[in-house]
């Protein structure tokens, strides 16, 4: 899956890293969501779903979120 | 091992070292490197020996470990593709304060003492972008010593293989492969633990699903688990 490149590209299978640089207003929901993905050496390697799942998040609701988020300036 | 690369200026571009210099100074820098090829476990230079040159590798991964007074080695750090080693040519130092080993078969490019003077004396952004990658290496090097001192053993090996994974990560069907050889005794060095202490958090971490460990393989299983492990952090309510 190539990088998100609009926010609707910004999928369950999307990259977290790849989804932070594109959409750096996204980190403010992980921050949020005391998901620890910003900064993470994992967070180029894993998905959206990976993480949610890790986190015990629904990944709709983080989609929409980040959807939300990266919609808006940083 | 791959025919020995042809000398194209487009090799340097994503090189730190060389950033910013425009085709006419990377063509210069091509003009005056030379290719060294290492096969596995080859040495690229010695500790102690006289530092005649600099480096870029191109392809493979290096060692970089010190030999303490009493025969002990440490791995000090391993050098991807596109990293620089042996900068201590660049920065005056009469010695490799290191060895550089060559843990896959490798090709770096490689400038003479004088060679790479001239070129910083002529670029001078060359010296800036070293600077700024020994920089990096510092502040690396900084978290380690605070890890050292202050961590717990199972922490410093949770960083450790976090970092491996930063460098040399892989993604795989069931994890994140750490593409090449890595044994439980190199991350004993780099932890300053014992190796029998790295087998046992290694077991422990295998039978709880956290890493998978092959001979000279490591795949991380679980690399929210493992950060947890790294970076201490308490198991999280779900829906939190």
């Amino acid at each position: 899956m190539p990088p998100p490149q609009a926010p609707a590209d910004i999928r369950a299978e999307a990259i977290v890293g790849e989804t932070m640089r594109a959409f750096p207003g996204t980190l403010a929901v992980f921050l949020r969501r005391k998901m620890h993905c910003p900064g993470c050496h994992m967070a180029s390697f894993m998905t959206l779903r990976e993480a949610a799942a890790s986190h015990g998040v629904l990944v709709d609701d983080l989609v929409t979120e980040l959807r939300q988020a990266a919609l808006s300036p940083a | 091992m791959p025919h020995s690369p042809n000398l194209d200026p487009v090799l340097l571009d994503a090189v730190d070292v060389f950033a910013n210099l425009g085709p006419e100074g990377r063509a210069r820098a091509l003009d005056r490197a030379h290719w060294k090829k290492l096969e596995s476990g080859e040495q690229a230079f010695e500790q102690d020996a006289e530092a005649d040159a600099f480096y870029v590798l191109s392809v493979g991964r290096l060692k970089v470990s010190q030999l303490t007074p009493a025969g002990q080695e440490v791995t000090i750090r391993y050098i991807g593709p596109r990293e620089m080693f042996g900068c201590v040519a660049v920065c005056g130092g009469l010695t490799y304060p290191a060895t550089a080993t060559a843990v896959l078969d490798s090709w770096a490019l490689g400038w003479d003492r004088r060679s790479i003077a001239d070129l910083v004396q002529d670029y001078p952004q060359i010296a800036l972008n070293a600077l700024r990658g020994m920089g990096g290496r510092l502040t690396e090097t900084q978290a380690r010593l605070r890890e050292m001192q202050t961590e717990r053993v199972e922490r410093r090996i949770g960083h450790a293989i976090a970092r491996l994974v930063a460098q040399a990560g892989r993604r795989v069907e069931g994890g994140i492969l750490i593409d090449f050889p890595v044994s439980r005794q190199d991350i004993a060095e780099m932890t300053g633990t014992t190796l029998h202490t790295v087998s046992r958090t290694l077991t422990a971490w295998q039978k709880l699903g956290i890493v998978e460990v092959g001979r000279k393989k490591l795949t991380v299983v679980d690399p929210h688990g493992l950060v947890m492990i790294a970076e201490d952090l308490p198991p999280q309510q779900p829906g939190s």
